[in-house]
């Protein structure tokens, strides 16, 4: 990391006037967009520099309670998140998304992580936290997509899952056909990502390897590394959210009640 | 009527919200009908009077609000919904077949059991239902609407429940077919002993086909009377619009 170009805080004023294009565009064809365009601008200011001053801190003091609070807090935002970008809402998704994210990432985390690329100590904030951001980031989209999923399942699927309990089966057999289309489009998102990686767009760790001085035939390496660690995560995300949460469409009596 | 209730429900009470951002209306209310163990009764009533939804409380899928439901005099609430179900068996109005094969559709009931049918059982249920054994390995999405809702008959067959209970099973089928299916049930529900409970919109099957007719109306049971009587002396006017429907070739309930 030795040579990097500083950005400035007027080169950054200077990037914040690049939106000013997007603001002139949006008011020439009346998108209404300006004012969006504004607090996204501000909010990633604020929330990027605020997350800036706090990983340095971290990053400075170094000390393993501080970045397991940064990557517990991680998983709080990104469980709230895939609960937020929910089509239907019911009681008792936070918790299982939290579970499921939890699970998936520090699987992922402990054999990426600790076993493949193995910095010393384990929890060494350079390594754990992008890379910890990553996975519980990617685990939070797959859990999201699928729950949106199943849920879109039992409602289009509604009439095959009541013809199986009419049958008899008990709310796990009569949802497996909904429970595989929902782990499978989790899973389809980072499995088309995979295959176009390098050729469309450089992945956002990569890139910042290489501005960071690194050369590219290694930032390749980790970015190898990070696409197989996270086609797991995200594989076991979606599997653990659905199997966490496909009862509590039924009521005790095995009866499919949400979506109302 | 001699028989013994093989069904009865007092006081029963269905409410339902279009969205969790929705108020709750009563579907049903304060609704008592029973059902005698072997006969055949039809359910009518107007389009949105609720035959769809007293189905689904006799199949258990519909969760009520009030009320019981006693099944052989023991309450609905008390037995496991597998049991349950098993012996009373719903086809729906748009058969939802399971997207693989028929085989797979007749064989999914019994291997929950960790049973399964040899070929010639497989083969006697779809002649049952007036299917020949080349349509055991046809897959699903190659049906008509006729022959899926006759491989939906047999699918809940297989169970051999002790109540059919069966929503609309021409409204999707030409006259002929529809004709062919609901003698079908007549004949397979005196065959096999069954007691069938029917939501029919023919008026003429109404009158010839079941024992019994349970007019429906505002959530309740409006009138409930032998078909022969309902037909030629109805006990209210409501039972008047849909006996006189009759006569002027049926229309649209
Ligand atoms: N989820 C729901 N929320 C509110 N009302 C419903 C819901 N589902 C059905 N209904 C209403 O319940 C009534 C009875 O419906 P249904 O049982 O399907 O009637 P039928 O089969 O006699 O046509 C209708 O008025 C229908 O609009
Ligand atoms: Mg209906």
């Amino acid at each position: 990391m030795h040579d990097v170009i500083h950005i400035s805080i007027w080169a950054l004023v200077g990037a914040a006037g690049m939106v000013v294009v997007a603001a002139i565009v949006s008011r020439i064809l009346r998108l209404r967009l300006e004012k969006d365009l504004l607090v996204a601008t501000l909010r990633a200011f604020v929330q990027l520099m605020v997350v800036g001053y706090i990983l340095d801190w971290i990053f400075d003091v170094n000390r393993w309670f501080l970045v397991s609070a940064w990557i517990i807090l991680m998983i709080g935002i990104a469980s709230y998140n895939a609960m937020r970008r929910q089509t239907a809402h019911f009681p008792g998704l936070l918790p299982r998304f939290g579970l499921a994210i939890i699970l998936s990432s520090a699987f992922s985390m402990a054999i990426g992580v600790g076993l493949i690329i193995h910095p010393s100590p384990f929890w060494n904030p350079q390594y754990l936290i992008p890379i910890g951001g990553m996975i519980i980031g990617n685990s939070m989209t797959a859990a999201a997509l699928s729950i949106n999923r199943l849920t879109s399942e039992m409602k289009t699927g509604r009439g095959a899952v009541e013809a199986a309990l009419s049958l008899g089966a008990s709310r796990h057999i009569a949802t497996l056909p909904a429970m595989r289309a929902s782990v499978k489009a989790g899973m389809l998102h980072i499995i088309t990502n995979t295959m176009v990686v390098g050729l469309v767009h450089l992945p956002g760790m990569m890139t910042g390897q290489i501005v960071g001085g690194v050369d590219p035939g290694e930032a390749v390496r980790y970015q190898i590394i990070i696409m197989y660690i996270l086609m797991t995560s995200n594989t076991l995300s979606a599997l653990t959210s659905v199997m966490l949460i496909r009862g509590l469409y039924f009521n005790k009596r095995d009866q499919l009640v949400i979506p109302e | 009527m001699h028989h013994s209730k093989i069904l009865e429900l007092s006081g029963v009470g269905v409410r339902k919200r279009r969205s969790r951002e929705d108020e709750y209306s009563w579907i049903l209310r304060g609704l008592d009908l029973t059902v005698f163990a072997g006969e055949r009764l039809a359910l009518i009533g107007d389009s949105g009077s609720g035959k769809t939804t007293l189905l689904r409380v006799l199949a258990d899928l519909e969760p009520i609000r009030e009320g019981e439901i006693l099944f052989n005099n023991t309450p609905v609430r008390d037995l496991n919904p597998s049991d349950y179900r098993r012996k009373v068996g719903l086809v729906q109005q748009t058969p939802a077949l399971f997207d693989v094969d028929v085989e797979y559709n007749l064989q999914f009931a019994p291997k929950l059991e960790n049973k399964e049918f040899s070929r010639e059982e497989l083969i006697s249920l779809l002649a049952k239902v007036g299917l020949g054994e080349k349509l055991l390995g046809a897959k699903v999405e190659t049906l008509s609407v006729g022959q899926a809702m006759r491989v939906a008959i047999a699918r809940t067959l297989s169970m051999a429940p002790s109540v059919l209970l069966m929503d609309e099973p021409t409204s999707a089928l030409d006259p002929l077919s529809s004709h062919k299916i609901l003698e079908l049930v007549k004949n397979l529900s005196r065959e096999m002993a069954m007691t069938a409970v029917l939501v029919l919109h023919d008026m003429e099957f109404a009158k010839n086909g079941a024992d019994r007719v349970a007019l429906l109306h505002d959530g309740r049971i409006a009138a409930c009377t032998g078909s022969k009587e309902f037909f030629s002396n109805p006990p209210t006017d409501l039972a008047k619009r849909f006996a006189e429907g009759l006569s002027r070739g049926g229309f649209d309930a």
